[in-house]
């Protein structure tokens, strides 16, 4: 199909996940939280007040974002498979990879806009409380959505196949599965697994993987990241998950493009009310 | 409104839509749809009647490759689902829930960019208010009524005069006759799935009657 025709298929689910009350909603709700995040940290100094901001803007990022994330993937195909919508797009000439795949990129952009404004908002905050553009947290905001997208894309990959709920708890379980292996390869490189570890370290090379910022790296070894970084503990022993490599944030994009042409080939086979 | 009924249907293959054996199967044993026969040439028409859950929706998205079909299928000269011929296929979906969030002028908009429509957005009037709903251009899908809703499924299956008209379930408004008219005048061809549409019957000319999924008779 035509260039033109795709971008009118994701303009026109752009437009429509604009206009859902949910999304609005938790658009604005992110933005609330910036503010108080910054009204809070306005009643610290010094260190307090650049780890409460901190702490408080990625805890924002993480929650809210998964929201978002789970929210806009979990629903990228089942609903408007079986309302008839796909089915009539379908009926018109598009592929159904194609169609698959402007719903799932519009998603996306969807995903990234929010956060790329909650983003802006928290550096608006910065700027509030005198500290200037944080340049950390402008790359945490980055690596954040990164994580946000695979999760996105995990259930919106299962989502020709399956409802909201299911496709919601895989895009979490992803989600804690990408973490869990970035935590376990960090205890393995302490020395705290013992006779698995060579169990995490194949399963660090082959699994997908959340990337860390330096960052929350940073505030989650002073143990100061709140919500968005809680200390990470293996048999009474702090383990400390260092910042991402660029080869993480590589083979994690590798693992989103991977999901994205599961989730465009998957409605082949789906029938389309 | 204007209509141009003088503008040919450019290189129509001899049959329209042809099926021999057509069989759509969803889960379990008992096809939906099995042993339909069928052929419309250019400027044809034809009634899918049946009572509910007779096979009737389902052996149009069996057509259109919105679910499996079996059998020896033909949509202008494709088999079933090609976007080529895809693109010269008008159909309108029974229901209301087909908007997908989209304002009625947006959706069939869209619909009539990806059939290939120079200017959709002229197309997209057009066929709205050919279809009655010349004033709803803005209005969600889901704040249509049902009368609304379908006379919007009647303007997305008119939209760029395609060569072949499928409605399913169409209610019988005056402008869903003069569609269907229309269509066959300018050599295109019409398959109408109706539980009820003896209203529509003389305009369409044949009849296949579906019982439990297999021809009648």
């Amino acid at each position: 199909m035509s260039a033109r025709g795709l971008a009118a298929l994701v303009a026109a689910e752009l437009g429509a996940l604009a206009r859902r009350r949910w999304v609005g909603g938790v658009v604005a709700a992110g933005l609330a939280v910036a503010v108080a995040v910054a009204a809070l940290a306005a009643s610290e100094s010094g260190q307090a007040r650049d780890d409460d901001f901190r702490a408080g803007a990625a805890s924002l990022l993480l929650l809210g974002g998964l929201v978002m994330a789970v929210g806009l993937g979990s629903a990228a195909l089942n609903r408007e498979a079986d309302s008839g919508h796909l089915g009539l797009l379908a009926a018109a000439g598009p592929g159904r990879a194609t169609l698959a795949g402007a719903a799932i990129a519009a998603r996306a952009a969807a995903l990234v806009a929010t956060l790329a404004v909650w983003g802006a908002a928290v550096q608006v905050g910065s700027l509030a409380l005198g500290r200037g553009l944080d340049g950390p947290l402008a790359v945490h905001t980055a690596a954040g959505a990164e994580n946000m997208l695979l999760t996105l894309l995990a259930a919106a990959a299962v989502s020709s196949v399956v409802g909201p709920v299911s496709s919601s708890l895989v895009g979490l379980a992803v989600y804690v599965l990408a973490q869990a292996v970035v935590n376990l390869e960090a205890a393995a490189d302490q020395g705290l697994i013992g006779t698995s570890e060579a169990g995490v370290r194949a399963a660090y090379l082959v699994l997908p993987r959340l990337v860390v910022s330096p960052m929350i790296f940073l505030l989650q070894a002073r143990e100061e990241a709140g919500p968005a970084a809680p200390p990470v503990e293996i048999n009474g022993t702090t383990v400390f998950v260092p910042a991402s490599a660029w080869a993480t944030v590589a083979w994690t994009l590798c693992w989103c493009a991977g999901i994205a042409a599961v989730a465009a080939v998957g409605l082949r086979r789906r029938t389309l009310a | 409104m204007s209509r141009d009924r003088g503008a040919p249907v450019v290189a129509e293959p001899r049959e329209v839509v042809s099926a021999e054996g057509l069989e759509v199967r969803y889960h379990g044993p008992q096809p939906a749809v099995a042993g339909v026969d069928l052929t419309l040439a250019p400027g044809g028409g034809l009634l899918v009647a049946g009572a509910e859950a007779a096979g009737k929706t389902s052996l149009l998205r069996g057509l259109l490759g919105l679910t499996p079909a079996g059998g020896r299928v033909r949509v202008l000269a494709e088999p079933p689902g090609r976007p080529a011929a895809l693109r010269r296929v008008g159909y309108g979906p029974q229901g209301q829930g087909f908007a997908g969030g989209l304002a009625a002028g947006e959706l069939v908009r869209v619909v009539a960019r990806l059939r290939g429509a120079s200017d959709p957005g002229a197309t997209a009037r057009a066929a709205l208010e050919r279809a009655g709903l010349g004033g709803a251009e803005r209005l969600r899908g889901s704040a249509l009524g049902l009368e609304e809703a379908r006379r919007l499924s009647l303007a997305l299956a008119i939209a760029g005069e395609p060569a072949l008209l499928v409605l399913d379930d169409p209610w019988e408004f005056p402008e869903t006759v003069a569609e269907i008219e229309l269509a066959r005048e300018r050599g295109g061809a019409v398959i109408v799935a109706s539980r009820d549409g003896a209203a529509l019957a003389p305009f369409l000319g044949r009849t296949l009657l579906l019982v439990d999924g297999v021809p009648a008779g």
